[in-house]
């Protein structure tokens, strides 16, 4: 097969089989470690608990900030820390780091499947399980103590549902961005770092981006990191109208198309000069 | 040594006898090469390699917190050569032993075929392709199994990682099967291919390594020291079983190793490197030969034989009742060296012993260094 029909192949509906598959199987590999899952929900507990507590000490009795309720806040915390949370993502360079330094990477790069495609698939497997078995009780529980906003409307609902999706894609493709970079530094850690740095406070996961001082808001607007958390919940809550949603949505589409192309680049140049360590 | 030519093309199918850069290499001996008379149209070789050289660079440091602060704002850089000027051409059903010491190059060379790692210069091509352009149709056509790494999914059972082998392929489902239940009754992996992968003894995921590296049948199958660690009968199941893969379904073998008993049992080609470059190419036997090695010759006696001179063989330093030869003419037989002693000498026994290969390699890497 000639070099151009196989760039096309890549982007074949068959060249997801391989990927649906890895997905499976990641996700498979995680139910098999059921006391990290149930650890984990019990640490998404807490997490939530936390900000709801923290929220509601901030209000102390006010009805509300900015023009936001603590309702409001309430629900940001509940579905934006489990769903839309910025945390676990940052462990993919870290792996991508363990994998470079170990040599495993070798092995990795010896199956014929796109190895960005394939963190991506790896990753998404175990976060849907995830979803389900540690984001939905976790919202359950809290929602029924402390009570949860429905969605504006219906279509805000199903905009949000996409929404949950382009966040998972973007926070993803911005560890992955990262995770390549330790190709070049061989010191994944510090990358880490600064990738949950970043994210924690530019998604507007910590906090949102209505309470950030006006330059650094307008700054942290425009940055793919505000369809993690902020953008998504400020649909779901109805913040702004159902166009200018779809709008803002779109811009976020956007934000993946251009992050997906500087993976390809940064691929194609990693793939150059990889040193693949151990003998 | 013609010019690299990048292009694998047309050209390339017409092939002349090449010579080949390497000062020990024993063209004339090797019954695999597939370099015919000038003129005459042959199969390209499966895998062509021609001058390939990696230089790797590596951070030097100094000592002290003055080197530190100095690597850190001017790191001066030195130049390793991990592979340097490596030609050699395999053709299809060919079975390579690629033998070096620690650090000799072999596995950079390995992922320089399997398409992870970019030759600084020279010209590769495996089946055609040059594996670091086309990694991902590469390796549809390869298998791949590195000792110390491993492709099984650890906390899966074992048939997990199989499934997953089938749609990363892209297998027909009948293909899938057939092959899986070819690769469970060979390496005999019916009683642990419910378990997970963490479950296994070495050996037997070494075993599922390599049923896992020939599910889509590959062209060439490469393993990267793939006895190591472990036990005599588990080494001996995988030769028998590499040896047989390669006379039945003439996948084209290339085995690094440490071990020579893997290359004397596997492959009947040995490729041999040092220090990055190529010290020999040819069949096994010939190895011998190109290093001039001796055959030895032990003989005990009842009694005392006194001072003995042999014909045609020099005497080594011996002790007490035995006396050891080295014999230069390889013709001589056993029987001629002993018909060759005084009438009476008190023998008791004789022997004649072989060069292994080990002792053969270890006296050239001993050599190398002195």
């Amino acid at each position: 097969m000639s070099a151009p029909a196989l760039k096309f192949a890549a982007f074949h509906p068959l060249a997801l089989r391989p990927l649906a598959a890895f997905a499976t199987a990641a996700a498979r590999q995680q139910a098999t470690h059921r006391s990290e899952l149930l650890a984990m929900a019990f640490g998404a507990f807490m997490d939530v608990f936390a900000r709801i507590s923290i929220w509601k000490a901030v209000y102390a009795g006010r009805e509300d900030m900015a023009g936001i309720s603590l309702a409001e806040m309430i629900t940001y915390a509940l579905v934006g820390s489990t769903f839309l949370s910025s945390w676990d993502a940052a462990l993919i360079v870290r792996e991508i780091g363990a994998a470079i330094r170990s040599g495993q990477i070798g092995a990795t790069l010896m199956r014929p499947v796109s190895f960005p495609g394939m963190l991506f698939a790896e990753q998404l497997g175990p976060r849907l399980l995830q979803f389900a078995v540690v984001c939905l009780p976790v919202i359950a529980i809290l929602a029924s103590v402390y009570g949860i906003q429905p969605p504006a409307s219906p279509g805000h609902f199903l905009l949000f549902v996409a929404h949950v999706a382009l966040s998972t894609t973007l926070l993803f493709l911005i560890a992955i961005f990262f995770g390549l970079l330790s190709f070049w530094v061989l010191e994944a850690h510090s990358l880490e770092w600064f990738m949950r740095g970043l994210t924690a406070l530019l998604s507007g996961g910590l906090v949102p981006l209505w309470f950030f001082p006006p330059a650094l808001g307008a700054f942290a607007h425009a940055l793919p990191f505000a369809w993690i958390t902020y953008y998504p919940m400020a649909c779901y809550l109805g913040r702004a109208d159902l166009f200018t949603s779809t709008l803002l949505f779109a811009a976020g589409v956007g934000w993946a198309l251009v992050l997906g192309a500087c993976i390809a680049v940064l691929w194609r140049l990693t793939t150059r000069r990889v040193t693949v360590q151990g003998g | 040594m013609p010019a690299a030519s990048p292009a694998i093309g047309q050209a390339d199918l017409i092939r002349p006898v090449r010579a080949r850069d390497s000062p020990v290499t024993p063209l004339s001996q090797n019954p695999h090469r597939g370099d015919g008379p000038k003129g005459i149209l042959l199969m390209p070789p499966i895998i062509d390699a021609r001058t390939v050289s990696k230089v790797f660079r590596q951070r030097q440091s100094t000592g002290g917190f003055s080197g530190a602060l100095r690597g850190f704002f001017a790191p001066v850089t030195k130049e390793v050569r991990a592979v340097e000027e490596i030609s050699f051409a395999i053709e299809a059903g060919e079975a390579v032993g690629y033998l070096g010491p620690n650090g000799a190059g072999k596995s950079t060379m390995i992922k320089m075929m399997t398409g992870i790692l970019a030759p600084s210069s020279g010209s590769l091509s495996v089946l055609g392709r040059r594996p670091i352009e086309e990694r991902i149709a590469n390796a549809r056509e390869i298998g791949v199994v590195f000792g110390q790494r491993s492709q099984l999914w650890w906390d899966l059972p074992l048939n997990d990682s199989f499934d997953l082998a089938r749609h990363i392929y892209r297998l027909p489902e009948a293909q899938f099967k057939a092959s899986r239940a070819e690769m469970v009754a060979m390496l005999s992996l019916e009683s642990f291919i419910d378990r997970p992968v963490r479950q296994l003894s070495l050996g037997q995921r070494m075993r599922a390594e390599i049923a896992m590296a020939l599910l889509h049948a590959p062209k060439i199958l490469f393993l990267d020291e793939p006895t190591i660690g472990l036990d005599v009968v588990a080494k001996d199941v995988v030769r028998k079983f590499l040896a047989r893969i390669n006379r039945e379904r003439a996948t084209t073998i290339i085995l690094t190793t440490h071990d020579l008993q893997d290359i004397e049992e596997i492959c009947p080609r040995l490729i041999m490197v040092d220090d990055g470059r190529l010290l020999f190419d040819g069949p096994l036997p010939a190895l011998r030969t190109t290093f001039g090695a001796r055959r030895r010759l032990t003989l005990d006696f009842s009694a005392d034989p006194g001072e003995l001179i042999l014909d045609g063989a020099r005497p080594l330093p011996s002790e007490g009742l035995r006396r050891d030869f080295e014999i230069a003419d390889d013709e001589r037989s056993l029987i001629d060296l002993i018909r060759a002693l005084p009438a009476g000498a008190p023998l008791s026994d004789a022997r004649l012993h072989e060069p292994g290969i080990e002792e053969v390699i270890r006296t050239h890497y001993q050599g190398r260094s002195a």
